[in-house]
């Protein structure tokens, strides 16, 4: 059962991550955000067909 | 509320590109952990997996872990896939649509102007960050 203390953690967790994603090399520095959305679904469908391919 | 948030939200929700909607959706998903239910494919965790850094994978999996399990892809009936393939939907992303109708999803929350524009139709509603939030808060 999810609780407060949960919620508290999870938050918790969130803001460390968002730290710490800020302080690293960015995969998607300088792109405007359709342009990430482009590279993002470009890894999708990179992942999407080696999965396919692993599955023959 | 049954949500299935796609990867490019919380890719933007921890701040690769800043899209404020974005973080603010997935702190409003932890703070109403009792209304709104989450859930997340095996897919969604592997693209987010390859935009960090092993350490904060680490980090996004512990958070994932207080909110939801993980469904692997393999569940998801492979002609429901087809049914959106039809549609004009890529591979990927029919999978992605055939999840969210598989778990019974209320919506699908997604910047991804592919799945926007294909929206008439669908069993569940596509929703941008900002407008899910409207909705949640």
């Amino acid at each position: 059962m999810k609780t407060k203390k949960d919620a508290i953690q999870a938050k918790k967790l969130w803001d460390k991550l968002c730290d710490s994603v800020a302080t690293k090399r960015n995969p998607l520095e300088g792109m405007t955000k359709e342009e990430a959305i482009e590279e993002i679904r470009k890894v999708r469908e990179k992942l999407w067909e080696e999965k396919f391919a692993a599955r023959r | 509320m049954l949500l299935v948030v796609d990867s490019n939200v919380y890719i933007f929700g921890f701040g690769l590109v800043k899209v404020p909607a974005c973080k603010a959706l997935i702190y409003e998903v932890i703070a109403k952990q009792q209304s709104v239910t989450l859930r997340i494919p095996r897919t969604i965790v592997e693209e987010v997996r390859l935009h960090l850094a092993p350490e904060d994978f680490s980090t996004f999996i512990r958070v994932i872990g207080t909110l939801t399990a993980i469904d692997e892809d393999f569940l998801v009936p492979f002609d429901l896939g087809s049914k959106y393939e039809s549609r004009g939907f890529k591979p990927a992303d029919s999978f992605i649509a055939a999840y969210a109708e598989w778990v019974g999803a209320d919506a699908l929350v997604t910047e991804n102007r592919h799945f926007l524009s294909k929206n008439p139709g669908l069993p569940f509603k596509v929703l941008t960050a900002d407008k899910c939030l409207k909705l949640i808060s």
